[in-house]
C-alpha cells in the first residue's frame, strides 16, 4: 500500500511481542527525569496532608505527559524529524527562546539534583563537604556518560529504576505504611478539608508530570536507535510500541509515589508534619522505621536525584546538537562537550551554597511560558492536515480519542502555566 | 553491537553499598524513659542546616495513673530560633489523657552555621487528676548548624540568591553560543533539516507490509 493511502488510525496491529512487553528501554530514562527531587517533595506533601488521596493524579495528570510525548513522537514519525525543528519551522523566535530555557533550565536543573545527591551524603556522613558530595555525584554522572554508549545507558537506567522503587518500598515497609487505604486514592476525589494546598499540589504535580521541555525528549532516544520507517503500517508499530515504552516510564511516577506517599502517611500524617525536603522526611522516618528505614529512604532519594541529574544534562546536551542541526548521537564529541559545559556549569554552583530553591524561582518564570508554547505549539502542527497517517479524524473512535487526550493535554499545560504565572504574580503584590 | 551491563550495575551496587554502611554512622539524639507510668521517647536530630527547619519528636504512652503531660523547650540563646507564630524562646507542648501521643515541636531552625553547638532543654512534666505534679524530667541535647551561610540571609528578600544563580546559569550561554558557532553550520538555530538517522540493529516493525 502507498504511503498516506492507509486511512488515519485505522491499522490493526497485532499485540506487543513479550519481548517488547516486558522490555522497557528508553522509558527509563524518560522516567528518570520525571521521578527527581521536586517529585519525591510532592509525593512527600500528598502523603502528610491527604494520605492516598491524591495518587489519582499521577496517572490522570500523566496522560497529559504521555500525550505531549506522543504528539513530539507523531511529528517525527510522520516527517523523520526532531523536536525542535517543529519550533523552528513555527517561528525562529521560539528556536531563540528554547535555547535561553534549555540552557538556563538544564544548568539549575541539574544543580539542584547535584546538591540533592551531596545533602544525602552530608546527611549519612556529616563530615563531607557539599562541594566535595556534589561535584562527586556530578562528575560520576559525567563519567558514566562519556564512557558509556546509548545502549548501556538505558539499560543502566532501567536498573536504576527498579532499584529506587525497590528501595522506597522497603522504607515504606519499614515505616508500617498503611497499605489497604492505597487502592481508594485511585478514585478521583476532591478533601473537604485543605482544598487550597490540595490545589496547590495538583498544579505542581501538573508541572511535574508534564516536564515542559523535556516532554518532547523521547524522539531522540528513537534517533539515537535508527527507529525510523516510512511507511505508514511501520511508523504505526513503532509509535505502538514506543507509546508503551513512555507510558511505562511516566507511570513509573506513580509507582513510585506510591511508597512515599505511604510513609509520609504512616510518618508524618499522625504528627501534623509537612516536610519541606526529601531528608526532613528521612529524619522522621528514623523514630519509627529505624535507623536503616532512614538510610534506605536517603538512598533512594540519592538515585533518585542522581539519574535526573543525569536526564536533564542528557536532554540538554540534544537538545542544543538539534538546535545546532547536529548529528543526534550520544557517542559524539559535540555530545560529550555539551555535556562538558552543562557539568561544569551545573556542579560549579553548589560552590555558591545558594539554596536550588531561589533558583527554581527563575526557572519557574522561564517555564510559566514554555509550557503553554510547547503544547501549543505541538497541537496547532499536529492537527494540520499533512500529518498523514497521524493525523486529527473524527471518522473513527481512535481518531476521537487521540484528539480529545492532545486537547486534554493542551489544558493541562494552559492550566500549569496559568499556575505559575498566578503564583508569581501573588508573590509580587505581596512585595509591593 | 552487544555490550556488557554487568560492570555498570555492579559499580551501582557498589555505590549504594558504600552508601548504607556509612549510612550506620548517621546518628540522632534519642532518649526514653519512664515517669511513674508516662513513658516517653524524644527524638531530636544532632545537627541541621542553616535556614532548614528540623522538629523534636516525642512519644508518649500515657498510663491511668497520669492526667495531664506538659512538654516544655527551652531554645539555646544563640542562632536557633522558632519560624512559627510568636517569637518566644521557651515553646509548649501538652498532651491530655491517657493513651499513646505523638507530639512534635516543628519549624525549629538555625540562622546561620554554628561555631558551637545549640544546646536545648526539654523538660517532660506528668501531672494526676489533682493537678499535683507527679514527676518531672529534664533532657538537653546539642544541635549544630552545619552548613551555610546562605546568601539570603545577608538579604532578606531572597533577591541576591536568585540573581547569583541566574547569573552563573547565564554564562553558560555565550559558552553555547560558541559552541554552536564551532560544531554547527552558520544559521543551523533557524534552519529545518532532516537529521541523519542511522540504520537499526534490528527492522523489527518490518517494512514489508
Amino acid at each position: 500500500m502507498e504511503r498516506d493511502e492507509l486511512r488515519p488510525w485505522s491499522a490493526r496491529l497485532p499485540f506487543l511481542s513479550r519481548r517488547s512487553f516486558v522490555g522497557i528501554g528508553a522509558g527509563a530514562l524518560v522516567g528518570s527525569f520525571f521521578i527527581g527531587t521536586a517529585d519525591i517533595v510532592i509525593s512527600t506533601k500528598m502523603g502528610a496532608l491527604f494520605g492516598f488521596d491524591m495518587w489519582w493524579t499521577f496517572f490522570v495528570l500523566g496522560l497529559a505527559g504521555w500525550a505531549m510525548m506522543d504528539m513530539s513522537v507523531r511529528y517525527y514519525l510522520r516527517f523523520g524529524r526532531t523536536p525542535l525543528t517543529l519550533f523552528k519551522e513555527a517561528h525562529p523566535a521560539f528556536s531563540m527562546y528554547l535555547f535561553v530555557t534549555v540552557v538556563v533550565t538544564t544548568t539549575i536543573g541539574a544543580y539542584s539534583q547535584w546538591n540533592t545527591c551531596a545533602l544525602v551524603i552530608s546527611s549519612l556522613v556529616p563530615e563531607v563537604p557539599l562541594e566535595f558530595g556534589g561535584a562527586v555525584a556530578a562528575g560520576l554522572a559525567f563519567v558514566v556518560l562519556v564512557f558509556g554508549v546509548y545502549r548501556r545507558i538505558e539499560k543502566l537506567f532501567v536498573v536504576c529504576l527498579f532499584v529506587l522503587v525497590a528501595l522506597f518500598f522497603l522504607a515504606a515497609v519499614a515505616a508500617s505504611a498503611p497499605w489497604g487505604s492505597a487502592p481508594a486514592g485511585l478514585i478521583p476525589s476532591r478533601p473537604d478539608v485543605g482544598r487550597e494546598e490540595w490545589f496547590k499540589l495538583i498544579q505542581k504535580n501538573a508541572g511535574s508530570m508534564i516536564n515542559a521541555w523535556l516532554i518532547l525528549v523521547y524522539p531522540y532516544t528513537m534517533l539515537e536507535k535508527g527507529w525510523r520507517s516510512r511507511n505508514p503500517l511501520g511508523q504505526a508499530r513503532i509509535l505502538q510500541r514506543s507509546r508503551w515504552d513512555y507510558g511505562v516510564g511516566i507511570a513509573a511516577a506513580g509507582v513510585v509515589a506510591l511508597p512515599i506517599m505511604a510513609a509520609a502517611a504512616a510518618v508524618a500524617r499522625p504528627l501534623g508534619i509537612v516536610p519541606a525536603n526529601g531528608y526532613e522526611f528521612a529524619a522522621l522516618l528514623e523514630p519509627f522505621a529505624g535507623g536503616w528505614a532512614k538510610v534506605i529512604f536517603l538512598s533512594g532519594l540519592f538515585v533518585a536525584a542522581w539519574t535526573a541529574g543525569i536526564g536533564w544534562i542528557v536532554c540538554g546536551a540534544y537538545a542544543m546538537l538539534d538546535l545546532g542541526n547536529m548529528q543526534i548521537k550520544m557517542e559524539s564529541r559535540p555530545f560529550r562537550r555539551a555535556l562538558a559545559i552543562f557539568v561544569i556549569a551545573s556542579a560549579s554552583m553548589i560552590a555558591l551554597r545558594i539554596n536550588p530553591f531561589y533558583g527554581i524561582q527563575a526557572f519557574t518564570i522561564l517555564l510559566a511560558v514554555v509550557f503553554p508554547l510547547v503544547a501549543l505549539v505541538l497541537v496547532w502542527r499536529i492537527s494540520r492536515p499533512d500529518m498523514g497517517y497521524f493525523r486529527w479524524t473524527s471518522s473513527s473512535w481512535r481518531g476521537v480519542s487521540v484528539v480529545i487526550v492532545d486537547l486534554f493535554a493542551l489544558l493541562v499545560s494552559l492550566f500549569v502555566g496559568w499556575g505559575i504565572v498566578q503564583g508569581l504574580l501573588a508573590k509580587l503584590l505581596v512585595a509591593a | 553491537m552487544r555490550v556488557k551491563e554487568k560492570p555498570m550495575v555492579s559499580g551501582l551496587a557498589g555505590g549504594l553499598a558504600i552508601l548504607l554502611l556509612s549510612g550506620a554512622l548517621a546518628v540522632a539524639f534519642e532518649d526514653s524513659g519512664d515517669l511513674g507510668g508516662v513513658g516517653y521517647r524524644v527524638i531530636a536530630p544532632d545537627w541541621c542546616w542553616a535556614e532548614d527547619p528540623f522538629n523534636v519528636l516525642v512519644f508518649l504512652d500515657v498510663g491511668e495513673g497520669a492526667e495531664d503531660v506538659r512538654l516544655t523547650l527551652q531554645l539555646p540563646p544563640e542562632i536557633f530560633v522558632f519560624s512559627g507564630e510568636g517569637s518566644s524562646r521557651e515553646l509548649e507542648l501538652s498532651v491530655h489523657g491517657a493513651g499513646l501521643h505523638r507530639k512534635a515541636f516543628r519549624g525549629l531552625r538555625a540562622t546561620e552555621i554554628g561555631s558551637e553547638a545549640g544546646s536545648f532543654e526539654l523538660r517532660i512534666a506528668a501531672s494526676g487528676s489533682d493537678g499535683g505534679e507527679l514527676l518531672s524530667s529534664t533532657l538537653f541535647f546539642e544541635v549544630t548548624s552545619v552548613r551555610g551561610p546562605l546568601v539570603h540571609a545577608a538579604d532578606g528578600d531572597g533577591w541576591w540568591s536568585i540573581g547569583v544563580q541566574v547569573a552563573v546559569a547565564v554564562l553558560a550561554l555565550p559558552v553555547f553560543a560558541l559552541f554552536l558557532r564551532r560544531y554547527s553550520e552558520r544559521g543551523a538555530w533557524k534552519r529545518a533539516v532532516d537529521p541523519v538517522i542511522p540504520e537499526p540493529e534490528e527492522r523489527w516493525w518490518s517494512e514489508t507490509s
